[in-house]
C-alpha cells in the first residue's frame, strides 16, 4: 500500500465517526425522554477531538503543507475545495453546539443544523473522492460507503457516551445499517468485474484481499451480536472501527486508476 | 482559433524514447520523475510484445480533469488548448492524480508537488516546437492545430487509450500495422 | 561477485566524502554559488564548486551561450549537438539543426548527456586503489598519479630493455579525432604493445575490401530514392533512429522494404515484410537468391561484363553447388520467399541492401557479407544513387591525425620483423620505415594474449576509451589474466568495472569539457565540438593526459616522452585540420563548422559511380587473390556456421538505451529501462517452467548470469536474446560472462586481426 495515503485513510475516518457522533448527538437530544436537557458534552469534546486529529493527519497529507489555506480558492469547480470548506464550518458549529452544551443554553437548532452540515460534509468528501481516473468509483459508490461508514461507527461509537437504555435506540439504526453495508460492500466487488478492464482489477483486487474480507467479516460480528435489538456489547464498536479501517485501507490501497492500463485493452 | 494537440503516430514510432528524455533533458527533471514515456501495445493489440506504443505525456484535454479538480487553482487552461500546471502554486494534495484518467500527473515526493507536462508552452511561444516533438527522428509525434489541420487521418480513442469524452482529450492517434512475417520457429 | 561489488560501491561513497543523495548533492552544488565561463578559450577550470541551477525549463533564447558539439560515440548517426550553457552550467543539448541527418534532434542517450555530465557519480579526481577490486580508493593528487605511472614506466624500460611490456587497449568510447591522441602518446614513449583490430566491424570491412577494394558506402541519405531496400542484420531503428526517415521517404514513394535478421527487431516491425533468418545462414541465403538471379536470367549482364572479375566462375560456382532449396535449409527461408523476393529486388532500381555490423560477427561473417556484397552487384546496383551495399565508410576521416602521429624517443628498441600493428582507421604513419614497431596483440583476446605473453610479459596496461570488464569477451578469463599485471590505469569517467580492477584511475573529461571534430563512419557531416563548459573537477582530456605525461616523464628522465608538453587542447584540434578535408567539405576554415555541422561535397551520393574499384584488378572482384593471401577462399563462397556448443543460442545485440557500456548506468536511463532482461520464447518458457517476469539463470562453459525473463515471440523458440551494457554499479549483469572470443574469419587484412564470432554463442536457461 502506498504508505503516503495513510493521512487520507485517518481523516476520512476520524471525520466520518465524528460526523456520525454529531448525527447521534443531534438525535438523542431531538428524539429521546430527556430531550434538550440530554447530556452530549462529552460527545461534542470527542468530536472537536476528533475532527482536530483528522484536520492534523490530512495536514501532513500535503507536499506543501504550509499551502493548505489555499485549499479554498477552487469552490467553483473543486469537490475537495467544497469539502475543506464544509468541515471548516461542521468544525466551527461543532464548537459552538460544545460551547451551548456547556453553558446550558437552548441548542435543539444547533445541534441539528451541525449534525446536517457535517452530512453535507461527507456528501462533499464522497463527491471529492469520485475520482475521475478510478473508474469503480468515479460515480456515487464513494458517498455510499462514507456514509455507511457514518452510520456505522455514529451509532456504534455513540454507546460509549450513553446508558445502556438508548443502545435500543442506536440498535435500531446500527442493525439495518450493518446489513445494508454488508450487502453493498460484498455485491460492489462482484459488479465490478463485470466492468471495464480498470474496473474488473479492481473488483478482482478487492476479492483477493484480506483486508475486504475482514472488513466484512466485522459487518457480520456485529450483525450477529446486535440482533437481539437491545443492547451493543462494549467491545463490539472496536470490532467495527478495525473493521472500517480496514476497509477504508482498502478503498485506498486496492483502486485501480485508468493511466495504470495504458497501452492494454480497457 | 488554435486548439493545440500532440499528434501519435503509432506506425512511424520507432520506440526510441528520444521524446521523452528530451523531456527530461529540457526541464532537468529528478530521477524518478518522467512527464512522458512510451507505452508498450498490449499484444491484443498488435502482436509482437515491445514492437508498438504510444508516447504520451500530458493529453491537454478541452475539460481537464485536473483542472477542475484541483483545490488551489495550479492548473490553468490557455487559449490555444495548453492546460499549464504551475509547481509553485501547487501543494502536493494530489486530487489531480486521482482525477486525470491518463495518469499525466506525477508526483515530486523530494519537492511536495506535482508536475506534469505543460507541452513546453515557453518554446511554443518563441515559435519553437516542443522538446520532446523536436526530438522525434520519424516525425511521429508532431504538434498539430486541432482547428487548422487536416487530422483526418487520426482518431481520438484508439484501443490502448481509456475512452473519455467527458474530458476530452485532444491527442490525436494513428495505428501501427504488423509486417507480413516469415518465421522459421513456429 | 555480488557482495565485492556492493561493498565496493559503499567504500567510493566514503571515500568520496559523503553518503549524499543526489538531491542533496545537487542542493550542495547550488548553494556554492555560480562560476561564470569566460568566453573564447579562456575558460577557467571549476572548482569543486561547480553550479547546477536546476531547469525551470526553456528560458527564452536570450538566455543561453550555445555551442556546437558533436556525439562521440561508436553510433552510425554521429550527431551534431547544441548544448545551452548558462552561467557556465549546460542546461541542456538538442540536434543541430543545420544538418540534414541529425534534424535538430539527438536519441534517448544523447538527451541524458547534462546528467552525465553532472553525475555525483562521476570521477573527480586520480585515486588509486588500495588492493586491486578491494573499493579501498584513495584520492591522489595528479602529480603523484603520473609519478607513480612514470616511474613504472621506466622502470618497465631498466627491466625489459623496450617498452614492449606496457601494453594498451582502446576502442570506441570517444571517437573524437583528438583521441588518438592516446596511441601518440603510446608512440611517444617508445614501442609498446598495442592491442589492434576491432571487436565491431572487421570481417565486413575486409569482405568489402576485398570486393571492391574499400569499405565505402552511399550517403545513406540517398536511401531515400531507393525503390527496394533490405535491412539485412541491421536495426536502425534502434541504432541509427536519424536513418529512419530516409527509409520512410522510400516507403512513401513506393519501396518495398524487407528486413532479414534472426530477431523480430523494431526495425522488423517497420518493414513490409519479415524474414527471422537462422543466425549465421546469412551467405547461404545470398548464395541462393544469387543462383535464382542466374535461373530467371536477371542478372545485369552488362554493368558485369564491364566491371566485374571473376564473374563466371562465381556463375559457375552457383550453378554447380548452390540451389534455392538448399539455401532455404540453410536459411530457414522458404524457398518461395526467397525466389519472389529476389524477383522482386532485380526488377526495380535502385535497390539496396543494408548490411549491418551484427551479421558479419560469426565464424563465416566475412564470407556472409561477400555473398551479400554479391548479390547486390549481380543485380546492377553497385554505384547507384539510392543503391549499393551498405556498410560503413571512412570516406571523410582524412584528417592529419597530428595527435596520433609522434615519434618515439632516440634509442627506443622495439618489436623486430612483421610492420606495425594498425586499426581500421590506420591512416599509415609517415616518415622512414623504421626496423623496430608496436607489439601487435589481437584487442579481440585480451585475456588470452596477456596470459600468453612472453619476452617480455605484458606487465601494465593503460585503457582509455574501452570499458573491458563490461565489453571484451569471456569475462571471467580476463579477471584471471589481469592478475598478470603489475598496474592497471584506467582514463575513464564512472566506476565502471573496468575502474574496479584498475590500480590507477584518472578522471577525464566529457564532450562538453573538451575540443575535437567528429565525422561519421554512416553519414557525410563533421562537426566541431567546442569546449562548452569548463573542466569538471580535476578532469583532463586524453591528450592532456598525454601531455602531463610526458612533462612527468621528461622531469624524471630527459628525452624520455616526445609527446608536447604544455599542450592547448584547442590547437591541437585545429592541428588536425587540413586542406583535403577543407576542400571536401567546402569551407575556408575550422572556424567555418562554429556556425553548424557540415556536409562532404561528394560528386555522387552513391559510392564506385564511376565504377573505379581499389581492388588490383580495379573492378568488383567475385574472385579475389588478396583474399586468398589472407587465407580465405578467393572465390565468394559458402562458409559453414559454427556448430553449437550449448542447446540455445544466446544472442547479444545492442540496447537502445546505452551505447556499449556508456548511459545505461544513469539514473535518467533508469527510467526508462530499469533493469535487463532474457527474452525467451513462449514456448521454450512453458517447456522450462518460466514464468513472465521469473528470475532464471543463464549459463554456459563460460560462467552464469542471473537475470529477469521477459517472455515474448520477438525471438525464435531456440534463441536467447540478452542486451549487452553496463548496468548501475550494483548490477552484476554482464552478457560477456557468457560470449568467448572465438574469431570471426576476416579482419586481419585491414584491421590487423579478426573479428569476434560475438552472435556465434550458446547457452542453457532454467528457472533460478
Amino acid at each position: 500500500m502506498d504508505t503516503r495515503e495513510l493521512p487520507l485513510i485517518l481523516f476520512t475516518l476520524l471525520t466520518q465517526l465524528a460526523v456520525g457522533l454529531a448525527v447521534f448527538a443531534a438525535l438523542r437530544q431531538w428524539v429521546t425522554v430527556e430531550g434538550p436537557s440530554v447530556k452530549t458534552r462529552n460527545e461534542w469534546i470527542a468530536i472537536l477531538a476528533l475532527i482536530g486529529v483528522g484536520v492534523v493527519a490530512a495536514f501532513f497529507h500535503l507536499g506543501k503543507p504550509l499551502g493548505f489555506i489555499r485549499m479554498l480558492t477552487n469552490i467553483g469547480t473543486a469537490w475537495l475545495s467544497r469539502e475543506i470548506l464544509t468541515f471548516a464550518i461542521f468544525g466551527v458549529l461543532a464548537a459552538v453546539s460544545l460551547y451551548m452544551v456547556y453553558t446550558k443554553v437552548a441548542n435543539g437548532w444547533m445541534l441539528k443544523l451541525t449534525a446536517l452540515v457535517g452530512l453535507l460534509a461527507v456528501f462533499t468528501t464522497g463527491m471529492a473522492y469520485a475520482g475521475k481516473a478510478m473508474d469503480a468509483i468515479n460515480n456515487l459508490l464513494p458517498l455510499v460507503f462514507f456514509m455507511l461508514t457514518v452510520f456505522t461507527l455514529g451509532p456504534a461509537v455513540a454507546t460509549y457516551f450513553v446508558e445502556e437504555k438508548t443502545h435500543a435506540l442506536l440498535t435500531s439504526i446500527l442493525f439495518p445499517t450493518l446489513l445494508a453495508s454488508l450487502i453493498v460492500r460484498f455485491v460492489v466487488p462482484f459488479i465490478w468485474l463485470s466492468g471495464n478492464a480498470v474496473m474488473n482489477a479492481t473488483g478482482q483486487n478487492f476479492l483477493a484481499s484480506p483486508l475486504h474480507w475482514l472488513h466484512l467479516a466485522a459487518l457480520l460480528a456485529g450483525l450477529f451480536f446486535v440482533r437481539n435489538g437491545k443492547s451493543i456489547p462494549a467491545w463490539l464498536p472496536i470490532v467495527l472501527l478495525i473493521g472500517e479501517l480496514l476497509g477504508r485501507i482498502a478503498f485506498f490501497a486496492l483502486v485501480v486508476t485508468s493511466g495504470a492500463n495504458l497501452g492494454g485493452v480497457y | 482559433m488554435t486548439r493545440y494537440a500532440f499528434s501519435v503516430n503509432a506506425e512511424l514510432c520507432i520506440g526510441c524514447s528520444s521524446c521523452g528524455m528530451a523531456c527530461k533533458n529540457q526541464y532537468n527533471l529528478d530521477p524518478g520523475m518522467v512527464w512522458r514515456k512510451l507505452y508498450p501495445l498490449s499484444e491484443e493489440i498488435y502482436p509482437y510484445k515491445d514492437r508498438a506504443f504510444y508516447s504520451l505525456a500530458c493529453n491537454h484535454c478541452s475539460q481537464p480533469a485536473c483542472l477542475e479538480g484541483c483545490p488551489v487553482g495550479a492548473y490553468t487552461q490557455r487559449d490555444d488548448g495548453i492546460v499549464v500546471h504551475n509547481e509553485d502554486v501547487c501543494i502536493g494534495c494530489r486530487n489531480c492524480l486521482r482525477n486525470c484518467p491518463f495518469g499525466a500527473p506525477r508526483y515530486n515526493e523530494e519537492e511536495g508537488h506535482v508536475e506534469k507536462c505543460s507541452m513546453c508552452w515557453q518554446r511554443i511561444d518563441e515559435g519553437l516546437l516542443p522538446a520532446c516533438v523536436q526530438a522525434c527522428p520519424t516525425n511521429a509525434l508532431t504538434l498539430v492545430d486541432l482547428d487548422a489541420d487536416d487530422v483526418s487521418g487520426t482518431v481520438q480513442y484508439p484501443p490502448g487509450f481509456p475512452y473519455r469524452p467527458d474530458v476530452e482529450p485532444s491527442t490525436r492517434f494513428v495505428l501501427p500495422v504488423a509486417p507480413k512475417v516469415v518465421r522459421r520457429d513456429v | 561477485m555480488q557482495e565485492k561489488m556492493d561493498s565496493g560501491n559503499t567504500n567510493i561513497q566514503q571515500t568520496l566524502g559523503s553518503k549524499v543523495s543526489r538531491r542533496d548533492f545537487l542542493k550542495m552544488m547550488t548553494a556554492v554559488g555560480a562560476i561564470a565561463a569566460l568566453p573564447g578559450n579562456g575558460l577557467l577550470r571549476q572548482g569543486p564548486g561547480a553550479t547546477v541551477i536546476p531547469s525551470t525549463g526553456y528560458e527564452g533564447k536570450d538566455a543561453y551561450q550555445v555551442f556546437h558539439n558533436a556525439c562521440p560515440r561508436n553510433c552510425y548517426d554521429t550527431c551534431g549537438m547544441l548544448s545551452y550553457v548558462k552561467d557556465g552550467v549546460l542546461k541542456f543539448v538538442e540536434g543541430d539543426p543545420a544538418s540534414t541527418f541529425t534534424r535538430g534532434g539527438l536519441c534517448v542517450k544523447g538527451y541524458a548527456y547534462p546528467r552525465s555530465v553532472y553525475s555525483p557519480d562521476r570521477i573527480k579526481y586520480p585515486m588509486k586503489q588500495e588492493g586491486r577490486g578491494s573499493g579501498n580508493w584513495v584520492r591522489i593528487s595528479w602529480d603523484e598519479a603520473l609519478d607513480t605511472i612514470a616511474k613504472k614506466i621506466l622502470e618497465l624500460k631498466e627491466q625489459d630493455g623496450s617498452l614492449l611490456g606496457l601494453g594498451m587497449t582502446k576502442y570506441s568510447g570517444n571517437f573524437g579525432i583528438t583521441h588518438y591522441g592516446v596511441e601518440g602518446m603510446m608512440s611517444s614513449l617508445g614501442y609498446t604493445t598495442r592491442f589492434v583490430g576491432t571487436p565491431c566491424w572487421p570481417a565486413g570491412i575486409d569482405a568489402q575490401n576485398f570486393d571492391m577494394g574499400n569499405m565505402w558506402c552511399n550517403d545513406p541519405e540517398d536511401m531515400a530514392q531507393s525503390k527496394y531496400i533490405i535491412v539485412w542484420g541491421a536495426n536502425p531503428c534502434t541504432n541509427s533512429i536519424h536513418s529512419m526517415k530516409y527509409i520512410y521517404e522510400a516507403k512513401r514513394h513506393g519501396a518495398k522494404v524487407v528486413v532479414i535478421d534472426p530477431i523480430f527487431t523494431q526495425t522488423a516491425a517497420k518493414a513490409d515484410e519479415y524474414w527471422q533468418i537462422k543466425p549465421g545462414g546469412d551467405g547461404a541465403l545470398a548464395l541462393g537468391m544469387a543462383r535464382h538471379l542466374l535461373d530467371k536470367k536477371l542478372e545485369d549482364k552488362t554493368w558485369l561484363e564491364e566491371n566485374a572479375e571473376g564473374y563466371s566462375e562465381f556463375a559457375s560456382y552457383l550453378r554447380r553447388e548452390i540451389t534455392v532449396e538448399w539455401a532455404a535449409e540453410q536459411s530457414g527461408i522458404p524457398a518461395e520467399s526467397i525466389k519472389q523476393i529476389t524477383e522482386e529486388f532485380a526488377s526495380v532500381k535502385p535497390a539496396t541492401i543494408w548490411l549491418g555490423y551484427g551479421l558479419q560477427r560469426h565464424v563465416n561473417g566475412g564470407a556472409n557479407v561477400r555473398a551479400i556484397d554479391a548479390f547486390v552487384a549481380m543485380t546492377g546496383n553497385i554505384g547507384k544513387v539510392g543503391g549499393g551495399a551498405r556498410y560503413g565508410h571512412l570516406f571523410t576521416w582524412g584528417f592529419n591525425y597530428n595527435a596520433l602521429v609522434q615519434s618515439a624517443p632516440e634509442g627506443s628498441v622495439g618489436y623486430t620483423g612483421k610492420t606495425g600493428p594498425m586499426g581500421e582507421f590506420d591512416t599509415g604513419q609517415g616518415g622512414d620505415a623504421a626496423s623496430y614497431t608496436d607489439r601487435a596483440f589481437n584487442i579481440n583476446k585480451i585475456a588470452q594474449e596477456i596470459m600468453d605473453a612472453t619476452e617480455p610479459p605484458v606487465r601494465m596496461l593503460w585503457i582509455a576509451n574501452k570499458n573491458v570488464l563490461s565489453q571484451d569477451f569471456d569475462r571471467n578469463k580476463i579477471i584471471e589474466a589481469f592478475k598478470k599485471l603489475d598496474l592497471i590505469v584506467a582514463v575513464d569517467l564512472f566506476f565502471n568495472p573496468t575502474v574496479e580492477q584498475a590500480d590507477i584511475v584518472l578522471p577525464t573529461t566529457t564532450l562538453f569539457e573538451d575540443w575535437t571534430v567528429n565525422v561519421s563512419y554512416w553519414h557525410y557531416w563533421m562537426s566541431i565540438n567546442e569546449q562548452a563548459i569548463a573542466p569538471m573537477y580535476e578532469t583532463k582530456s586524453d591528450i592532456e593526459i598525454a601531455s602531463a605525461l610526458s612533462s612527468k616523464l621528461n622531469s624524471l628522465q630527459a628525452g624520455s616522452c616526445t609527446f608536447p608538453e604544455n599542450i592547448d587542447p584547442k590547437e591541437m584540434m585545429i592541428k588536425e585540420f587540413n586542406d583535403g578535408i577543407y576542400s571536401l567539405f567546402g569551407i575556408k576554415s575550422w572556424e567555418d563548422l562554429k556556425e553548424g555541422a557540415r556536409k562532404a561535397k561528394l560528386a555522387s551520393s552513391a559510392s564506385w559511380s564511376d565504377n573505379k574499384f581499389g581492388t588490383p584488378s580495379g573492378k568488383y572482384e567475385f574472385k579475389s587473390a588478396t583474399a586468398e593471401e589472407y587465407g580465405h577462399t578467393a572465390l565468394v563462397k559458402y562458409k559453414e556456421p559454427r556448430e553449437a556448443y550449448a542447446s540455445y543460442r544466446l544472442l547479444t545485440p545492442h540496447l537502445k538505451y546505452g551505447l556499449h557500456s556508456q548511459f545505461q548506468n544513469l539514473d535518467w536511463m533508469l527510467d526508462y529501462n530499469p533493469e535487463p532482461l532474457v527474452y525467451i520464447h513462449p514456448k521454450l518458457a512453458r517447456e522450462k517452467g518460466i514464468a513472465d517476469g521469473d528470475m532464471v539463470k543463464v549459463y554456459n562453459k563460460l560462467g552464469e548470469v542471473n537475470v529477469k525473463a521477459s517472455v515474448s515471440n520477438i525471438v525464435p523458440v531456440d534463441t536467447l536474446l540478452m542486451y549487452e551494457g553496463w548496468y548501475s554499479p550494483n548490477n552484476a549483469y554482464n552478457v560477456n560472462i557468457l560470449v568467448d572470443d572465438e574469431s570471426s574469419d576476416m579482419g586481419k587484412y585491414k584491421t590487423g586481426a579478426p573479428g569476434v564470432a560475438i552472435h556465434d554463442q550458446f547457452a542453457e536457461i532454467e528457472k533460478a
